[in-house]
């Protein structure tokens, strides 16, 4: 069986998918296990930012381009804006934040168990961090497979890409 | 071609004797262990099927390549499946018998479950924390037995000879960042901090320090509308940020090995510290030169960046980067030691109890262990290296796993049509 593509998941997800498409995903969602339980990961994973988010501010962060072959890390600090009366960026929170957070990746804040602290405004803390996914002991430091991860103030755990 | 031929008698001939016959750390001492596959395991097999959650992915990331595996007491393996709920189990002779679920006593199959690790009690398997903090454990069909409250997540999680567990945990504690290994008691749920850190230098880092309290090579400019913009200098492999520690056990003891600053703790069953020792092995470190050179370069680069941020102005923008430049020069200034780099990557009990301190290697395929034997004080006694022929070797406990002197393991096949993992049980033979 040929599963949903998580692009695709994601924009259903969102409400971006066509009239056909969303019958496909749902016609296909109703026979198959794999591809719910993706999609209630995908859920669970938007609940759980939006509910970091919602300890912060709502503020659009643009990660600025770096020259290539840079060891230096850019990064902004996303969670610890101060609330803004400004105008609020519609784009849903989940997509703005794997946005910001897949550039923030793309631009080299690699940090590899090397955490980001940042402290809002109202004092808490959320750590964002590279982990190593599975150590090879057969591979060096710099060729291991990593992911980018974020602990909320609850300590809850969120695996952004 | 008299070496090789003598090394290819050597290997055949010894292929014949499981390792078990012979102590491990003896191998060990000869420098390089071939892993030879266990032709009578596993064999019959449709890989293909048994593995048809290979291919699972999300995004563009392979994570049914992701498994792991643990063995039962009687020698039957269990492979985990990432993202899956459900257990693949083969015999102990390697042949596929079912996929079993995580189910509660009313037979309901768990949607999300975390990977089985090991055994307790000889009967009963427990799993990882999920996000919730909730650790299952099952009989060995996958019955549950009970649920443990931890109310953390952690990465490493190892059984004790006197059925508790020893785990490395990261919480919100008092609004900072704690990180702290706990003996947990499966009977009560009670726990026991034998060792803590906590925040992560976040003072230095976010209150205005002055120069001299500053972290050298991070940078951050406040805005004046609130938010920040921060700039890291960084070394591959180096340990200016906090690492958790590697955990183990061997015989009575718990030990905790320190990837930042290459020490060894070594705590009894019930918590109490015994001895702080230095890993054995020579070190690499960033000189002083070569922090200066990079920062240089750094610095030319910072002078080069385009900054955009919305809603802050050029001008401001121009202001973080002068206040980096001027704190990189600073910095120049302030480098006086060398930086370690981080060589501990992981640690593999083996079936006699010794550990194998594994370094990350230089290139790939250049593994190299420390032998830690648990006999007497314990200590290490030799370095030693894996080699295989006919797998691309993943070198990780939770993919190789020790049994009375053999090697079982999930590796990829080189050369393979099809899916290329392969549940095998390798023969140990030193060179």
């Amino acid at each position: 069986m040929r599963h949903i593509d998580s692009d695709i998941l994601q924009k259903y997800l969102d409400g971006e998918v066509s009239t056909d498409e969303k019958t496909g995903v749902e016609a296909h969602l109703t026979s198959c296990d794999i591809c719910s339980f993706r999609l209630a990961q995908l859920q669970g994973r938007a609940e759980r930012i939006k509910r970091l988010l919602n300890q912060n501010s709502d503020v659009e962060v643009v990660l600025p381009p770096l020259p290539s072959n840079i060891n230096g890390k850019l990064s902004v600090n996303v969670s610890d804006f101060s609330a803004s009366s400004e105008s609020r960026v519609k784009r849903p929170l989940l997509k703005r934040w794997t946005i910001g957070l897949s550039a923030a990746c793309l631009i080299g804040m690699v940090f590899l168990y090397k955490p980001l602290v940042c402290r809002s405004e109202n004092q808490k803390i959320v750590r964002m961090q590279r982990e190593i996914v599975e150590v090879d002991a057969n591979r060096p430091y710099s060729e291991q497979e990593t992911t980018l991860s974020i602990i909320d103030a609850e300590g809850n755990v969120t695996y952004v890409e | 071609m008299k070496k090789s031929l003598i090394v290819l008698l050597s290997i055949a001939l010894t292929a014949a004797l499981p390792a078990s016959a012979q102590k491990l750390v003896e191998l060990y001492k000869k420098g390089t262990i071939h892993l030879v596959p266990d032709k009578t395991f596993a064999q019959g097999n449709d890989w293909n099927t048994v593995f048809h959650s290979y291919q699972d992915s999300m995004g563009n990331r392979n994570v049914g390549a992701r498994k792991s595996l643990m063995l039962l007491p009687d020698g039957s393996v269990i492979v985990n499946n990432t993202y899956r709920n459900f257990y693949t189990k083969f015999n102990a002779q390697g042949k596929f018998v079912k996929e079993f679920n995580l189910k509660s006593t009313k037979g309901k199959v768990f949607k999300k479950t975390e990977p089985a690790l090991g055994v307790i009690n000889g009967n009963t398997i427990y799993c990882g924390i999920d996000n919730p903090g909730n650790m299952y454990l099952m009989d060995f069909n996958g019955n549950w037995v009970k649920t443990l409250k931890l109310n953390y997540s952690s990465g490493q999680i190892v059984a004790l000879p006197n059925n508790k567990l020893v785990t490395v945990g990261t919480s919100i504690n008092d609004g900072a960042i704690r990180n702290f290994v706990s003996i947990v008691n499966p009977v009560d749920n009670k726990e026991q901090i034998i060792w803590e850190h906590r925040g992560l230098g976040t003072k230095v880092l976010y209150e205005n320090p002055s120069s001299s309290e500053r972290a050298l090579f991070q940078y951050r400019y406040q805005f004046k509308s609130g938010g920040s913009i921060s700039y890291t200098v960084d070394f591959d492999g180096t340990s200016n940020w906090y690492m958790d520690p590697i955990i183990a056990n061997s015989g009575n003891k718990i030990l905790l090995a320190f990837p930042e600053n290459g020490e060894l703790w070594e705590y009894d069953l019930n918590g109490t510290l015994l001895a702080k020792k230095r890993l054995g092995w020579t070190r690499e470190s960033v000189s002083i030169e070569e922090q200066k050179k990079t920062l240089r370069e750094e610095i030319e680069k910072v002078k080069m960046m385009t900054m955009v941020v919305p809603r802050i102005t050029k001008e401001e923008l121009e202001e973080a980067r002068q206040k980096y430049l001027k704190e990189m020069e600073e910095d120049l200034g302030r480098i006086t030691k060398t930086i370690p780099r981080s060589s501990l990557s992981t640690v593999i009990k083996d079936s006699d109890g010794n550990l194998l301190y594994f370094e990350y290697p230089k290139e790939k395929d250049e593994n190299v262990f420390h032998v830690w034997v648990y006999q007497n004080a314990g200590g290490f006694v030799c370095e030693s290296k894996f080699v295989c022929e006919d797998y691309d070797l993943i070198i990780n406990p939770s993919r190789m796993v020790f049994k009375n002197g053999y090697l079982y393991s999930l590796q990829n096949v080189k050369g393979a049509t099809g899916i290329p993992m392969r549940l095998v049980r390798f023969k140990l033979v030193g060179e």
